[in-house]
């Protein structure tokens, strides 16, 4: 198979006013999280490094064809740490997923989401008679 | 069977230094996923409270059993392991990012704590490490515990002789 059904970075692209403040203290002070990322013929699998954060603080967003992942780590911003303050990153998604059967855990630190492919994009196997 | 010579845990030093040279030029070609060498991981802050320090270390999917903290003085050291993720075997790995393998971090800190006070505590991926100041007066005596006749044995003396 292709790595045509990889999940490729993404730019930010809306800027709206109210977001600006907010957007801006991600730039400085966000981080982007390391990755892995698998792939089977069902589905892809992205497990993202995000210590710090709690499931409540969590965001995970997909919108049209792309993914969006973040997480705040509660205190940093009051504490002024060097550390990061939060996670931030986002994916085009070029292949077909089931959306409603996403799924996402987190645990010590690490996120997983988990995108079953649409039964289109799966390999389908022929019958030989 | 052979027995090793003292020191350095019977490693030749010229292993070592091999082995040095091959990380080096690993992570300068950029080939080395286990990143013994690499300097920001995991990456960590010490915090300066009023009443000690706070050291925290990002080690995301690290349990408590995983990682060592030890203190001596004014040294802390932090070390520990993440094993290298392993995709099932019938999937592609895509992107593999997230560090992995050997880490040691020495921090040294400004003044001196109460060691005997050192907390460490893992939660949510982060190990944080509360060091409070030594409470009143410069030094404080330490009350030796056990019988008043007993000896110290030393490690060595083990089984020299069977009292």
């Amino acid at each position: 198979m292709s790595s045509s059904d990889e999940l490729r970075d993404s730019r930010d692209s809306r800027a709206s006013v109210s977001e600006e403040r907010e957007a801006r203290v991600r730039r400085r002070n966000y981080a982007r999280p390391a990755v892995d990322i698998y792939a089977t013929d069902e589905e892809m699998v992205v497990l993202a490094d995000m210590p710090g954060v709690q499931k409540a603080d969590l965001d995970i967003t997909l919108e049209k064809d792309e993914l969006i992942i973040e997480g705040k780590v509660a205190g940093r911003e009051a504490s002024e740490s060097a550390l990061a303050w939060g996670y931030h990153r986002r994916f085009r998604l070029r292949t077909d997923f089931d959306r409603n059967r996403i799924k996402a855990g987190l645990r010590g630190g690490v996120l997983r989401v988990v995108l079953p492919k649409a039964v289109s994009e799966r390999a389908q196997k022929v019958a030989v008679d | 069977m052979k027995e090793s010579s003292s020191g350095a845990s019977g490693r030749g030093a010229l292993a070592e230094f091999k082995e040095a040279v091959t990380n080096l030029f690993d992570q300068v070609v950029g080939l080395a996923p286990d990143l013994k060498f690499r300097r920001d991981f995991p990456k960590h802050e010490l915090r300066i409270e009023d009443d000690g320090y706070v050291a925290l270390v990002e080690i995301p999917g690290l349990r408590r059993d995983e990682v060592e903290v030890s203190i001596s003085g004014r040294a802390l050291s932090i070390s520990g392991e993440r094993a290298r993720f392993n995709p099932p075997a019938e999937a592609r790995l895509l992107r593999s990012e997230r560090p992995s393998g050997e880490f040691s971090l020495a921090i040294r800190l400004p003044a001196e704590v109460d060691t005997m006070a050192v907390v460490a505590r893992v939660r949510d991926g982060m190990l944080e490490i509360t060091l409070p100041k030594p409470t009143g007066g410069q030094g404080r005596s330490i009350e030796v515990d056990g019988a008043e006749d007993a000896q110290v044995k030393m490690p060595w003396e083990e089984g020299s002789k069977n009292s």
